[in-house]
């Protein structure tokens, strides 16, 4: 860049910063209420938005929902045995039912089986 | 950021207006700028802000083209080629508010031809120019800011000098 164009952009610029001082004062005002309703906008975000804020609030909601969920759980310590043994204790009763061994010995066919067993039995016994 | 603003807005509106020629959109566009600057970037370091202020200006400068270009073709299709665009167009040249008389008598009359040269520029040019020579960003900076190559940059700033110089050549 040469001499001459570095002194017309020197009055360029002279001359653009004159219209800036030239501006009507209802368009400094505008700029003004803009720049201001910008500024506290960047208010607002810094009292909600930064992350520094939520860290500790966070961390706290995280714990509290921890210790909740620890204490629900310690609060009933053995409910799965309890369901665990309430099966077996079921399954034990249906072997112990009397109404099945009745059923059993009631049944003419129990009879014809077992004394085909028993004269299989001594068959053996007699070879 | 307060100072920072105050010290950039006046610029940056007639940045912005010597690209859309309205004053309404030039304030709209520095406006939501600013907001946006102080919204995404207000917690980087204060040397930065001017290169992100002005890439954000450009950014909206350059939506504002592609909204109006959409604009004028529906109004072209429209309206069949009436004068009456040619007459708002005039209404919305930036009117020239040179109030203080010490200003109006040093340079008036080259800051009335520099206006209506600078307006007359390619987008690209006259933005390039006002970032360069009165912003004062280097070319990295503008290129930055206008999302183009530092040749490019270089090419429309020579560009933009050469045909202010040819067409201010009387002012000397």
């Amino acid at each position: 860049m040469n001499r001459e164009d570095q002194e017309f952009e020197q009055r360029a610029r002279m001359a653009l910063d004159s219209s800036v001082t030239a501006l009507d004062a209802d368009t400094r005002r505008r700029l003004a209420a803009g720049r201001a309703r910008a500024l506290e906008q960047k208010s607002f975000f810094a009292r909600w938005m930064p992350m520094g804020n939520w860290v500790p609030a966070t961390a706290f909601a995280a714990i509290a929902v921890l210790a909740v969920t620890l204490f629900v759980a310690n609060r009933h310590p053995d409910a799965p045995a309890q369901v665990a043994q309430s099966d077996s204790e079921f399954a034990l009763e249906l072997l112990l039912s009397e109404d099945d061994s009745t059923d059993t010995v009631s049944d003419p066919d129990f009879f014809i089986v077992m004394e085909a067993m028993m004269d299989e039995e001594d068959k053996q016994h007699a070879g | 950021m307060q100072k920072f603003l105050a010290a950039i807005e006046g610029r940056a509106f007639r940045i912005a207006q010597f690209a859309t020629h309205n004053r309404d959109d030039a304030l709209e566009l520095v406006q939501e700028s600013m907001m946006k600057l102080v919204q995404k970037y207000a917690d980087r370091g204060a040397d930065e802000w001017s290169a992100l202020f002005y890439s954000i200006l450009q950014s909206r400068i350059l939506d504002w083209h592609r909204r109006q270009s959409v604009r004028n073709r529906f109004r072209h299709w429209f309206s069949a080629g009436d004068d009456e665009d040619a007459e708002d167009q005039l209404e919305q040249l930036p009117a020239h508010e040179a109030s203080d008389p010490a200003i109006q008598l040093g340079n008036e009359q080259f800051m009335g031809q520099l206006e209506q040269e600078l307006g007359a520029l390619p987008l690209r040019q006259q933005q390039v120019f006002l970032l360069r020579v009165w912003e004062g960003l280097d070319v990295a900076q503008t290129a930055a800011a206008m999302q183009c190559s530092e040749s490019a940059v270089k090419t429309h700033h020579a560009r933009a000098l050469e045909k202010l110089r040819g067409k201010l050549e009387g002012h000397r």
